[in-house]
């Protein structure tokens, strides 16, 4: 008998959720193939580390940008690979609850449901990442009070506001914080005239990046190739360089906030005040990113106690609760 | 005999068409929704989402969380 799963298939980390077992999987979405014999080599963490550092032969890559597919085939064969490392056979076909981006197009949503069907589901169905990730980070959903949760990925920013199990506003843009470190590696290369890679500008926003000043900021040496000879360069970058580097990511992250509050019928603007937004997702644990937020909204802003985990646990409930919470996937008859 | 045979096969066919009339009839009145079922269905909808529901799925995965936080559990 195959136990269902859910999957939060997200930009950066896969985690998938067993029923009645729980997390039994979480790693980094990448995915790393022979280019000759189109045979996949490693996936995860192994894969991961093979960014940037495979031989012409071999391709590492991402199959997912700013949430959707963007390699149908390649995520077809993750997910595939997922489904027999969870346990799953060509004879326990589970049903299987995907957690996608809430501005995802109907083409992207069929992908979806169809790459992983194709896999080795019984049944796909799908459900909104903010909806999933307010069920996971335990905001009071089932009471008639205004939940604000913000939900920021690898490559999208969604915030939802959330009353008797339904969303009631939302506001979703592409962006996220692989962004992020896109807008390091800009603006090292333009400022400072050496490239380095995705890698090291994620380690740099881990390391220093912040969205709003903080008390002890520091500064780290940076490894890359200088633009000009070629050669390995260091370089010192200060926090405060960082920041400005990402501020127009982290602008519109806050401004996409500022939206949604602005669709929030007047009645719900009370319980936000006092209740506060709650941040879930990696990109979420920013330093600076809840104070920048705060700042500009005059609403407290609350971390999620299990910011990487919430979308995947949230959809993990809706998989124990399969019949019941049906009118929760999208599409579905509410 | 002939008309006691015709008598029996009139009686059968309408006790026939009788069955089919009343399992029809409960059959739809199975179909209808009642005026407490969108109550009802809402009510099972948003107790499945309270946090009592929520709690053994939050709780398993804090129990569980301990080491290997981060790293493939397979």
């Amino acid at each position: 008998m195959a136990r269902d799963l859910a999957i939060d298939l997200g930009t950066a980390n896969t985690l998938v959720y067993m029923k009645g077992r729980g997390i039994v999987l979480n790693e980094p979405t990448v995915i790393a193939v022979n280019r000759k014999t189109s045979e996949v080599l490693a996936t995860g963490h192994e894969a991961r580390n093979m960014i940037g550092r495979t031989p012409g032969y071999i391709v590492a890559v991402r199959p997912l940008r700013g949430g959707a597919i963007t390699d149908f085939d390649i995520t077809e064969r993750m997910i595939r690979l997922l489904l027999q490392r969870v346990g799953v056979s060509r004879f326990t076909r589970p049903k299987v609850v995907i957690c996608v981006p809430s501005a995802i197009t109907e083409v992207e949503r069929r992908a979806v449901t169809d790459a992983t069907r194709r896999a080795g589901a019984s049944d796909a169905q799908l459900i909104e990442q903010p909806m999933a990730a307010a069920i996971g980070a335990e905001l009071p959903i089932d009471e008639p009070i205004g939940n604000m949760v913000i939900d920021i990925g690898g490559g999208t920013s969604e915030t939802a506001v959330i009353s008797l199990g339904g969303v009631v506003a939302l506001e979703a843009i592409r962006v996220g914080s692989f962004d992020i470190d896109a807008a390091i590696q800009t603006y090292v290369r333009r400022e400072h005239g050496i490239a380095i890679g995705e890698r090291t500008a994620e380690e740099i926003k881990i390391q220093i990046g912040t969205a709003a000043p903080m008390p002890n900021e520091r500064g780290a040496q940076v490894r890359g190739r200088d633009l000009v000879t070629g050669l390995p360069k260091n370089i010192d970058l200060s926090a405060e360089e960082v920041r400005f580097a990402i501020d127009e990511v982290v602008s519109q992250i806050v401004q996409s906030v500022t939206r949604c509050l602005s669709k929030v019928p007047p009645e719900m603007a009370q319980d936000f005040l006092q209740r506060g937004m709650y941040l879930v997702g990696g990109g979420g644990l920013l330093r600076g990113l809840a104070q920048r937020i705060e700042h500009e909204t005059d609403v407290p802003v609350r971390m999620s106690p299990m910011p990487l985990e919430a979308v995947v646990l949230g959809a993990g409930h809706c998989v124990e609760n399969y019949q019941v919470l049906r009118s929760m996937f999208m599409g579905a008859r509410r | 005999m002939i008309a006691t045979q015709t008598v029996v096969v009139i009686f059968a066919l309408l006790a026939l068409g009788c069955g089919a009339s009343l399992a029809t009839v409960l059959f739809r009145q199975e179909r209808q929704t009642g005026i407490y079922d969108g109550i009802a269905n809402f009510r099972r909808h948003i107790d499945a989402l309270s946090p009592e529901a929520r709690r053994n799925v939050i709780s398993r995965h804090a129990h569980t969380r301990g080491g290997d936080r981060g790293e493939p559990r397979q």
